[in-house]
């Protein structure tokens, strides 16, 4: 190893870690999009405030639709935060290198989704403290408590895969961060669990990355199943279907992906990361996207096209209700401009640029957002056994200024630990962007030493 | 050849059952809309014998055998709607038709309405009109009204070869105590919705002594236990009063209570095994991993130490 190599490898180590820490320490912005968030989260707290005192009477929810826009979120939120597992999990470990830069903010996305994911669930409560309950006499049989274990258990591995990969960039967190806050340090090094470089401690890292990339395979697939089956283990019209596993996974993809290429635009910007998460980039999540859209599309003409063929007679007014009736609007808004059309859009390099592709992720999500509620709702509206004399209001629905208040909330929330894990952590492995530059451990470890003397 | 034959034969023979499927659907709905067409002397046609209680009550009995699954008792609307048939007994029906003109129907016939013409003697299909005219209040009916008796029936019952004896008894007006000879009795099984008939044509003797021998194959519950009631058929004449009495000879039933065993739909103590371990198994595997990775991470620190 020549002296001059390695000046150009400790220069180029040294931007990469100015660059990827610089954020960690420039508050410019942050503090209005701080004070944004917590608005929004006092606002979806009063509203949750008003909704414990009055009872779920303040939503729009009665005897017919009884899971409004708090499940079709929930579902939501379980379906963006998949896409961890799908990026740094199943990409990761058949070794597609181009996911370096973002598979950390795809991990961030799924913790920050999945952990409100889980609040939601208390929010459709009324008596939200009647969750004992389910802990309590809850029964095995109730794919309920499926959903509530795995979305537990994908929390937690969640955890696992967020925090691993971080260990080897703390040593150089605490070497950048001595300007910073004591807590701050105080978190570093206990998250450090004593990492020194040592080459039988990167391999047992990478060991441990490893066994729980491979864990998380199924725990996502199961977890997304489960809450499919919260829906397709019932005989209901529009959720009594033997494709909702994987028509929710797929799914599930989709908007994970878009939350990638919007979150992947913003840091990239916002945090002046181009030369991290470049063009290419964006390039390669368009064609992913692409990918994942077409195997949503296909599942999407299976739910519809084959019921729609047969057209069984409890199902007719269930489906011309989305196709020509009240929901119309709505399900061809969110099969076209939601799926279709980016689809054909990002076949073209152009629109894989990162501001086309960053609007194309928006109407991706909003679609998917509705998605759900298109899932849930318009099933509830046709009960199968009908309650005579029902008050008018029952047989429609449009969630309350409560209910989108507090789904705002858990929104905000969601992008809140985003924040908050972006400002304490870099959004990019050091170790990881280093090493893909052809820098070795050795190299790192001593350039954490250097700077420390 | 042959082969080739028996396919042609068959085809004709689906067609040919098509058509004739097709034919009969096709008379069928168009006989729903005909209409009747009554001749004019049908109306003023004059009864060969004359309406009394008693020949209305025999029209009665004929009329609850084979009218009354599609008409339905008159007056009470059970008439079938699915294919049109009319309830006999209201007004509309009664002011338009003479009992000329009901004979005349049932004795034609007209689309899903059979023809009765060779199913009963001339004086049995008079006695089924003047039943149907008898909702008629305008409808003259002569004679004596018949009467209610005043009977007593009492039942024994043998256990040793499940027997039942009924004696029925007739008291007159001078408080004479007589049997009840030659009275149609009938025996039920009484079910949850109503009683089950269980006997057929048996009749009083001379004494006025009925015995009905009790079938083996009746289910009751869970020891056996039944009830018997015995009444008169006709209860017009001889009263609607019955006797019932409690034996065990019924098939002692023998059900599962589907929420005590194992189920999906059980309570979580009885969840099924195979649930059972596929959710523990599955759980507790991806906990311990979770544990093991979490206990890893704790010896990074002594880790190449």
């Amino acid at each position: 190893m020549s002296e001059g190599k390695n000046n150009v490898s400790k220069k180029t180590l040294n931007t990469i870690v100015s660059d990827l820490t610089r954020p960690i320490k420039n508050h410019y912005g942050f503090t209005p999009w701080i004070l944004f968030l917590t608005g929004i989260i006092l606002l979806g707290l009063f509203a949750y405030i008003i909704q414990l005192k009055n009872g779920l009477g303040v939503t729009a929810m009665r005897d017919y639709v009884s899971w409004g826009l708090y499940i079709s979120s929930f579902i939501f939120f379980i379906a963006t935060a998949l896409i961890g597992m799908l990026i740094s999990a199943v990409l990761g470990l058949i070794g597609i290198k181009w996911i370096t830069p973002i598979s950390r903010i795809a991990e961030m996305i799924a913790l920050g989704f999945a952990m409100w994911a889980g609040l939601i669930i208390i929010f459709d409560m009324g008596r939200p403290d009647r969750i004992l309950n389910i802990f309590m006499h809850g029964r095995l049989q109730s794919p309920i408590v499926w959903d509530i274990t795995v979305v537990n258990t994908y929390v937690v591995i969640s955890i696992l895969l967020f925090l691993l990969p971080l260990i080897p960039d703390i040593p150089f967190l605490k070497k950048t961060m001595k300007d910073q806050p004591k807590w701050k340090q105080k978190i570093y090094n206990l998250l450090s669990f004593g990492f020194a470089g040592r080459p039988e401690q990167y391999a047992l890292i990478k060991r441990l990355i490893r066994i729980t990339a491979i864990l998380i395979v199924p725990v996502a697939l199961a977890i997304h199943t489960v809450t499919s089956w919260l829906f397709a283990s019932t005989l209901r019209v529009g959720w009594d279907s033997t494709i909702f596993g994987p028509y929710y996974v797929t799914g599930a993809f989709v908007t994970g992906g878009a939350a990638v290429v919007i979150a992947m635009f913003v840091f990239s910007r916002d945090f002046r990361l181009k030369n991290y998460i470049t063009d290419f980039h964006f390039d390669k999540m368009g064609r992913l996207m692409v990918l994942l859209m077409l195997v949503y599309l296909y599942f999407n003409i299976n739910e519809f096209l084959v019921p729609g063929y047969k057209m069984k007679l409890a199902e007719k007014p269930h489906l011309y209700e989305l196709f020509q009736g009240d929901f119309a609007l709505m399900f061809w808004l969110v099969q076209i401009g939601g799926l279709t059309l980016p689809i054909i859009l990002l076949l073209f390099k152009k629109m894989r640029r990162p501001v086309p592709s960053l609007v194309i992720a928006v109407a991706v999500i909003i679609g998917a957002f509705f998605k759900r509620y298109i899932i849930t709702i318009p099933t509830l509206l046709h009960p199968h056994l009908p309650i005579q004399n029902v008050p008018e209001e029952f047989s429609t629905y449009w969630p309350t200024p409560i209910e989108w208040s507090i789904t705002m909330m858990a929104v905000a929330g969601a992008l809140l630990i985003i924040t908050i894990l972006a400002k304490l952590f870099p959004v990019i492995p050091i170790w990881e962007t280093a090493y893909e530059e052809g820098i070795t451990t050795e190299e790192m470890n001593e350039f954490v030493k250097r700077e420390n003397d | 050849m042959i082969n080739h034959k028996n396919i042609t034969m068959k085809y004709i023979n689906i067609n040919r059952k098509v058509t004739t499927l097709l034919f009969i659907l096709m008379t069928f709905s168009t006989s729903l809309n005909a209409q009747w067409n009554i001749p004019k002397e049908a109306k003023n046609s004059i009864p060969p014998v004359e309406a009394t209680y008693k020949t209305v009550e025999e029209g009665k009995i004929l009329f609850q055998k084979n009218c009354i699954s599609c008409h339905g008792i008159p007056g009470k609307g059970e008439n079938n709607k699915a294919i049109n048939a009319t309830d006999l007994g209201t007004e509309s029906y009664q002011l338009k038709h003479s009992v000329g003109e009901v004979f005349y129907q049932f004795n034609t016939g007209m689309g899903a309405m059979p023809s009765f013409k060779n199913r009963f003697s001339e004086e049995e299909k008079w006695h089924i009109a003047f039943y149907v005219k008898s909702f008629d209040d305008n409808f003259k009916i002569s004679g004596e009204k018949i009467k209610t008796l005043n009977t007593n029936l009492k039942m024994s019952t043998d256990d040793s070869d499940k027997t039942i004896k009924v004696t029925a008894t007739v008291t007159d007006n001078n408080g004479n105590i007589n049997a009840a000879a030659n009275a149609k009795i009938n025996f039920y099984v009484k079910r949850i919705f109503g009683n089950m008939p269980v006997s057929e044509d048996i009749k009083t003797n001379e004494d006025g002594i009925a015995v009905f021998k009790f079938p083996d194959d009746i289910p009751g519950d869970k020891e056996g236990k039944i009830k018997i009631i015995a009444g008169f058929e006709d209860a017009d004449r001889y009263g609607k009063n019955t006797e019932t009495a409690e034996v065990t000879w019924g098939k002692a039933l023998h059900f599962e209570n589907p929420n005590l065993k194992r189920a999906l739909w059980g309570s979580n103590k009885r969840v099924p095994v195979w649930l059972l371990i596929t959710y523990l198994s599955v759980t507790l595997g991806v906990w311990a991993v979770i544990f093991y990775v979490a206990f890893q991470i704790t010896r990074i620190k002594n880790a190449g130490k």
